[in-house]
């Protein structure tokens, strides 16, 4: 019965799942840090609020990670090789999740302003979430890294217009 | 490759992210003001013996059956520098592994009172949990870059 189960199913079942969380949460996180931070002070309950939005963004990048890599076992026991682990979007992939690992740490030891580093997490898991599905891309690994960058500077300059204009209807 | 060996392997990589996540916990709890000293050590026994698992497993898994089944077929490839930098780089840089989960345990487990008092050393004993996160981190990435230069 162990032996019997599909786990390349499951696998790709749990990467999804991960990804959903991860990209919920790191939607939710914004929002709410947004509509929260708009008088200038967090209260007890709205910090709860975004301590659990923190909490299931962490469980979205385990679940992500674990399935992650048992994908790659499983590509690596069939022998895929360079054409799939050096394609492009693959490696695009990883660079980005590495960008969303060293932020997240670099905003906890608060090394990196706050703003900044959430919405590098944020374009992070939208990148990783469109990564993922679009699999016919054909694009140039520093192109994609390109675009990436580039949506970094669209998403934080939007955020800090959605900022002003909340804090203004206040 | 046999089914224990597949195993040896998953539990290889499951014991790396396993133990890189107890040393992110711990580290992302350490620098708080209020940190549980106690609770903070049980975490880092577990990245120790993680680590621990993870190593004896994978050293297992190189003796056995990367010199003989992996690495001819990285060398006959186009990806020989896989092999030259990326594995040689592994092996080496993957050996102080448990000696800094060790050294960032026994310092938790020993010296509570003094890290309590001691911002210092707090942060010193932080500095160390992400160098030691960080050679996990770059392990993992150097074992997806091997596991990528094996083709059919």
């Amino acid at each position: 019965m162990f032996l019997m189960i599909d786990w390349g199913l499951l696998l790709r079942i749990l990467h999804i799942v991960g990804t959903a969380i991860g990209v919920g949460a790191a939607t939710m996180l914004e929002v709410f840090s947004i509509y929260f931070g708009r008088d200038g002070k967090v209260d007890l309950m709205e910090h709860e609020v975004l301590r659990i939005c923190v909490t299931m963004l962490r469980i979205g990048l385990v679940i992500l990670a674990f399935s992650g890599f048992g994908l790659l076992v499983m590509w690596r026991l069939r022998l895929l090789g360079p054409d799939t682990f050096f394609a492009p979007r693959f490696m695009a992939k990883i660079t980005i999740l590495l960008i969303l690992l060293s932020v997240a740490m670099l905003v906890n030891f608060r090394l990196i302003n706050f703003k900044l580093g959430s919405a590098i997490s944020t374009t992070s898991w939208y990148a990783a979430l469109i990564l993922g599905m679009w699999r016919k891309m054909e694009a140039s690994y520093f192109l994609i890294m390109f675009v990436y960058l580039v949506f970094i500077g669209i998403v934080y300059f939007s955020l800090e217009y959605i900022r002003k204009i909340v804090a203004r209807r206040q | 490759m046999s089914g224990f060996l597949v195993t040896i392997l998953v539990l290889h990589i499951f014991g790396g992210l396993v133990g890189m996540i107890f040393l992110t916990s711990y580290m992302l709890s350490l620098l708080k003001e209020d940190a549980d000293l106690k609770k903070l050590s049980r975490i880092s026994f577990y990245a120790l013996l993680a680590f621990l698992g993870s190593w004896i497993l994978g050293g297992y898994y190189y003796l056995t059956y990367y010199g003989k089944a992996v690495k001819p077929i990285i060398t006959k490839g186009d990806f020989v520098w896989v092999h030259k930098i990326v594995m040689e780089t592994k092996e080496h840089v993957f050996l102080f592994l448990p000696f800094l989960a060790l050294s960032v345990f026994l310092v938790t487990f020993l010296l509570p009172g003094i890290m309590s008092k001691d911002k210092n050393l707090k942060t010193s004993v932080a500095f160390l949990a992400f160098i030691a996160q960080s050679i996990a981190l770059l392990v993992a990435v150097f074992g997806i870059i091997i596991s990528g230069a094996v083709g059919k």
